[in-house]
């Protein structure tokens, strides 16, 4: 099941480049590799441009004289391409995607609901991603008793099926954004935290690091002078994966109802709620869902096209 | 390895230990509360509202209700005079006493004397009783528990045997037109959501095409009676297909790159050099091998499958335990979702082991020690 | 390879072998209604036991009722078939006192096995419904029962095995729909020991049945199988239900469940999505499907807090006085709920949450129902009149931030409804927009129902927009409603603490006016709704018409409003 944390993470586990010379000539390659992947490039040039229309919601609500929460009971389920509607300030506005069921305009609630969706699935995945890098690198470095600790939770929160977590845990915090970013944060570190931990007890024998032990450089200078840098090309990864993972997260648990709720638009619960509007309102139900898939497909390749780039097997 | 079998199952315990105080300690902290959602009526007096949480339990600490649940209240509230009434009791009233005077035998006044208590415990294999049907939770898990293992196994399979050739291929002809379209299919289906998919598939072959049943596990029939699997593989195509979707492309990929990873071998070349047939070098000695990292995924294999049943047997109507476990959430039914929850652990945990053990039988060069 | 071969042929095989067998219902022996029920499994199919929807729909089925009530009039009455029948009881007297009901009950009813119908059965339920009060049955029918003893019923004799004594504790016209919960139970094989009644085998496998079908067969989570029962003693063809059976198939996703009647999968369906009722509308013009819609009894309501929220109180103190509840800072002021009355556009909200499938509502009793005053206007949306009417009290915005303020507290309140309910959060999404044009800021969610509940009988929300479903047949009394007994922090349904002397006054007239007659009752409740219409504890907003439809294949197909089944005995495989 992709739509929940577990599987998503799960990809780069094996893919991840293991043998590698030296960070700094690698990275190098990596990026000149990327500037030649094409299809990487159109995702994420794809993926700024979402992200750049829906931050700027604002300005193009203005600039089409439209209002996502603006109610008008005479322009209900108004087909994509309707312009000819008598707006806010009594002059025309430009409904590109027509209107909801309450008359609101539907693509700058697309582009609000873009908002949530992309800062859920963002900030959530940074956070997953603070909290598994962090306890990666301390187990990895350390082991012993923390390491066992970190990998008792980690197996305790690895042995309930998500879906059902964030089932109980939806229903006790009423998700706001917020709520959500921690929740769906909380619980996505382990994967990394594998992933991290592996390559950190690799890193921990290389000549540099065991170098830098020598001259006495304290444990935390190592790990986030040494081994840190050297995790980048996991960390873009799996940040692409999970943020992509986390959108779909959101969308699923909006169809059981405990997402992110109205008023608030998502696309998650734009989608599920548009679901009753098939006859009537068929682009409602279409956009929310292109949106999701779009930005979902760009950040995978995305994910892909950094793994191949960063891959130490590959052939130029 | 039956010794490293065991010594595994006795590592789980803290972790089942861990999951069970989590999960109830969360959803004790849930607003709201059980009660609420039994007594919706407007008719419901105050003190019949006060009596059924107490006859429930939930009024007491989490950390005592959690206790009940995991070791059972037979000992928390007792009956020493043989008269069916409790007199006795620790952590827990004996009954309700609903005007305070002490004396719980007064009905008219809505006091209660409670019965002993009867549950046993999960430890001693009581799951207790569900706050809405009433009954033990164990019958309803018993009811329901065959539909999910049907789909989910049925899904495992399909993902496997669609999945682990697709990726096979795709290594083998790896940069190829077929590595190139099975990937970006991969992609596409793990980028749509699950609940959508399923809708559109279901308004495609069931309300469009009228090729396949829109959801159910059985035809609808006045007997009551279910035909064997294969008298009703039409309702198993579309659940099955969309819970494998998933674990299609999760599998295809990871065994495209556990393949590329075994192609770069030496034996392969030793194998190669010594003129044996492309098919038979990939398929005898690469697949085989390229096969072992796979046994590791079976334990996350069956989270993500009992996850993803939740919103697939909600789209298809089928009868089974991510459904149930839903409607145990919404409704605040306590002994059910903890029933759900420790399932799912113990599945999950038994599928780690599993795949431990799958391990060794494929690579005879692990041993357990 | 080899292998991997012959497993993709055996999947395709499958395919292929799938696709000949497209599903067809077998219709061998007559109709087999199928409905698809939206919520979960009944719970049990105990009469006594059953509180959920699923379990009523199925226990109404397969046991009688105690009184009759005439499918057209929404009145109780006198056995009187067609119309009135299915209930046990024959007539009854009223003693001069008008709290001693005497029923006599129809002579040569039978349960499926032979059994005759009388009053132990009655008495079996009695029973059980003070164990309830005990603790020791499960039964939501408790309720009638009030251990003080000041309201209900307060005793149930049965003086031969045809008479049935009620004893009200006064006398009301409501008595008569509380009797309705002494559903007659099949005693003679259900557990004398009322102990055993909660795990009855009986409960999930009724082996007798006193209604139109009997008990088939539970499939947990997918369906419930009844047949029919030939020996039913209200059929309108003596020894003769007409339909094969009926089954009610668990569907959880709305969308789905009205694919499937589209598609013809179930050819019964009670409550269709409003967002759907267009579609089915042109396709029963087209006849291809049947659809009945009529004024409903499920209304929503958007209710104003009167007390303060910080601190909240019972409506009486324990000898019965008011209690000073404090005033809400902002709807304490009428002419605050005035303007949000005037602010909100009604029309709009129908239009937009139930794509106009609703009556406007001009106090608390619903369209459908004998007492509504017709005369009564509905409150206009004018928001100038709105703005006006703020100003006038003092509210302006002086800061020009939008946001109305008197004596520094800004016109601003939080506004709740229960969340995954699309027809409330539109409805609240509206008022929140059409009240920040008039300077109101509203602070709208949905949170889980639960909660919420707990939030309302704590008392300490501001506004709310929920709903009531009103019983059939309706009575319009006000007491659960909008009394201080009923304001109760913790519970009580008078969650508003709004409490006025004069309808206090009316509502008691009105319920134990002597003889009961509707039409003087109606009255009484027309002047109440004025008064309710101008102190405003709920803004009135709408009652959601109700609709069944059914597929063109079934013959005899005519509900009555609240009413899918009554005929349900006559229900025929319609010839094309």
């Amino acid at each position: 099941m992709t739509s929940t944390t577990s599987t998503s993470t799960a990809i780069p586990k094996l893919d991840t480049p293991r043998k590698r010379d030296s960070g700094e000539s690698l990275t190098k390659l990596a990026i000149r590799r990327l500037r030649r992947d094409k299809l990487t490039l159109l995702a994420m040039g794809v993926l700024i441009l979402i992200a750049l229309l829906c931050f700027s919601a604002p300005l193009i609500g203005g600039a089409l004289n439209v209002s996502y929460t603006r109610t008008n009971s005479n322009n209900t389920f108004a087909r994509p391409l309707q312009t000819l509607e008598v707006g806010l300030n009594e002059s025309t506005s430009y409904h590109i995607l027509g209107t909801d069921d309450l008359g609101r305009d539907h693509f700058t609630r697309l582009l609000y609901g873009g908002q949530v969706s992309l800062s859920v699935g963002f900030l959530a995945a940074i956070l997953a991603l603070s909290i598994g890098v962090t306890a990666g690198i301390i187990t990895g470095y350390y082991g012993g008793w923390i390491d066992d600790f970190i990998n008792w939770i980690i197996s305790t929160l690895n042995s309930i099926p998500s879906l059902f977590l964030l089932l109980i845990i939806a229903a006790v915090l009423q998700p706001s954004p917020t709520t959500l970013i921690i929740v769906l944060g909380l619980l996505g570190w382990t994967g990394t935290t594998r992933l991290v931990r592996g390559e950190t007890l690799s890193l921990r024998e290389r000549e540099f690091v065991v170098s830098a032990r020598a001259i006495g450089a304290s444990p935390l200078h190592i790990m986030f002078s040494h081994i840190l840098p050297n995790l980048f090309s996991v960390i873009v990864i799996t940040l692409a994966i999970d943020i992509g993972g986390l959108i779909l997260s959101e969308a699923a648990l909006s169809f059981l109802g405990l997402g992110i709720k109205e008023p608030f638009p998502s696309w998650g619960n734009m989608l599920s709620k548009a679901q009753e509007y098939f006859t009537r309102g068929g682009h409602l139900v279409f956009f929310p869902g292109v949106m999701i898939f779009i930005t979902v497909l760009c950040l995978y390749v995305i994910g892909d096209g950094v793994r191949d780039a960063f891959d130490p097997t590959a052939k130029d | 390895m039956i010794k490293y079998t065991l010594r595994r199952l006795l590592q789980a315990i803290p972790t089942f230990l861990g999951i069970t105080v989590f999960s109830y300690l969360l959803m004790t902290a849930a607003p709201g509360g059980p009660v609420g959602a039994l007594t919706q009526a407007p008719n419901i007096s105050p003190q019949q509202r006060q009596r059924i949480a107490l006859q429930l339990g939930v009024n007491d600490p989490w950390i005592v209700q959690y206790l009940r649940w995991l070791a059972g209240d037979d000992w928390m509230r007792w009956d020493t005079d043989g008269d069916g009434k409790a007199d006795q009791s620790i952590f827990i009233p004996v009954g309700f006493d609903a005007n305070n005077d002490g004396d719980y035998d007064d009905a008219t006044e809505g006091d209660l004397h409670f019965p002993p208590g009867d549950n046993k415990g999960i430890l001693r294999g009581d799951f207790g009783r569900s706050f809405f049907y009433n009954r033990p939770v164990a019958s309803l898990i018993g009811e329901r528990v065959a539909a999910t293992l049907e789909l989910g196994l049925s899904s495992l399979l399909f993902g496997l045997v669609i999945g682990v050739p697709i990726g096979i291929i795709a290594a083998v002809r790896k940069g190829g037109w077929f590595d190139n379209v099975t990937r970006i299919i991969a992609v596409c289906f793990s980028a749509i959501p699950i609940f959508w998919l399923g809708l559109i598939l279901i308004l495609i072959f069931g309300s469009q095409l009228g090729l396949l049943p829109m959801g159910g596990r059985c035809p609808p029939t006045l007997t009551g009676g279910c035909p064997p699997i294969w008298g009703r593989l039409e309702y198993m195509i579309l659940p099955t297909f969309v819970l494998a979707t998933g674990a299609i492309a999760v599998y295809s990929r990871y065994m495209r790159a556990s393949m590329l990873d075994v192609k770069s071998q030496d034996y392969m070349r030793t194998a190669q050099s010594k003129g044996l047939s492309g098919r038979e070098v990939w398929f005898k000695h690469g697949a085989r091998n390229a096969l072992i990292p796979l046994a590791t995924f079976l334990g996350p294999a069956i989270t993500g499958l009992l996850s993803g049943a939740v919103i697939t047997e909600t789209i298809f109507s089928w009868p089974g335990l991510g459904r149930f476990a839903v409607g145990g959430v919404t409704s605040q039914d306590y002994p059910v979702v903890m029933a759900v929850v420790i399932i799912g652990a113990i599945s999950t945990i038994c599928g780690y082991v599993l795949s431990d053990i799958l391990y060794a039988v494929i690579d005879p060069r692990i041993r357990f020690d | 390879m080899k292998n991997f071969r012959r497993l993709l042929l055996a999947a395709s095989g499958l395919a292929i072998a799938a696709l000949a067998v497209a599903p067809t219902l077998a219709q061998d022996d007559g109709l087999i209604i199928i409905e698809g029920n939206f919520g979960g499994d009944p719970a049990t199919f105990n009469p006594i036991l059953a509180s959920d929807t699923a379990s009523r729909r199925i226990t109404g089925f397969l046991f009688p009722g105690f009184i009759n009530a005439n499918a057209e009039t929404a009145n109780f009455s006198e056995f009187d078939p067609p119309l009135a029948s299915g209930g046990i009881v024959d007539s009854w007297t009223i003693d001069e006192s008008g709290t001693v009901y005497t029923f006599t009950l129809r002579e040569g009813l039978t349960w499926s096995d032979g059994d005759p119908i009388d009053s132990a059965d009655v008495i079996y339920t009695w029973n059980a419904l003070q164990a309830g009060v005990e603790g020791i049955v499960d039964t939501p029918l408790s309720f009638v029962i009030d251990p003080t003893g000041a309201t209900g019923i307060l005793d149930v004799t049965a003086p031969d095995a045809s008479t049935v004594v009620v004893t009200f504790a006064s006398p009301e016209c409501t008595s008569l729909g509380n009797v309705g919960v002494l559903y007659p139970a099949p005693s003679h094989v259900l557990p004398e020991d009322l102990a055993l009644l909660n795990d009855a085998e009986f409960n999930l496998a009724p082996t007798v049945s006193g209604g139109a079908f009997t008990f088939s067969a539970l499939n947990p989570g997918e369906q419930v199988a009844l047949l029919a029962n030939d020996d039913y003693f209200d059929a309108a063809t003596p020894g003769d239900v007409a339909p094969a059976g009926f089954i009610y198939r668990v569907v959880p996703d709305q969308t789905v469940l009205f694919e499937q009647f589209l598609a013809g999968e179930t050819n019964v369906i009670d409550s269709p999505a409003v967002s759907r009722l267009a579609e089915l509308r042109a396709l029963a013009e087209a006849g291809e499907k049947q659809l009945f819609t009529f004024p409903g009894n499920a209304w929503d309501y958007f209710a104003l807090n009167f007390a303060d929220p910080t601190n909240p109180q019972n409506g009486l103190d324990a000898d019965g006085n008011l209690i000073d509840q404090g005033a809400h800072p902002i709807f304490g002021d009428i002419a605050v709920r005035q303007a949000i009355a005037l602010g909100t556009d009604v029309d709009a909200a129908i239009d937009a949450a139930v794509f106009g499938e609703g009556e406007r509502m001009n106090s608390f009793i619903i369209p459908a129902s004998w007492a509504y005053n017709q005369d009564l206007p509905l409150i206009e949306y004018n928001p100038d009149a709105a703005a006006a009417l703020l100003d006038e009290a003092g509210w302006v915005d002086a800061d020009g931030d939008g946001i109305r303020e008197k004596d520094g507290v800004p016109l601003s309140f939080t506004l709740y409804t229960n969340e995954g309910n699309g027809r409330r959060t539109q409805t609240g999404t509206l008022i929140q927009d059409q009240l920040s044009q008039i300077g109101v800021q509203v602070n709208f969610s949905t949170i889980d129902f639960n909660t919420l509940l707990d939030i309302i009988d704590s008392q300490t929300f501001d506004s709310v927009i929920l709903g009531w479903r009103n019983g059939w047949p309706d009575d319009p009394d006000a007491t659960q409603l909008f009394t201080a007994q009923s304001d109760v922090v913790g519970s009580g349904s008078n969650f508003t603490s709004w409490s006025n002397a004069e309808f206090n006054e009316l509502n008691t007239q009105a319920k134990t006016l002597a003889g009961c007659d509707t039409a003087e009752r109606a009255q009484l409740y027309y002047q109440m709704a004025e008064i309710f219409q101008n102190e405003l504890p709920y803004v009135p907003l709408f009652a959601i018409n109700g609709a069944y439809a059914a597929g063109a294949d079934i013959a005899g197909f005519g509900p009555y409003p609240s009413l899918l089944y009554w005929n349900v005995d006559s229900w025929s495989q319609a010839t094309p």
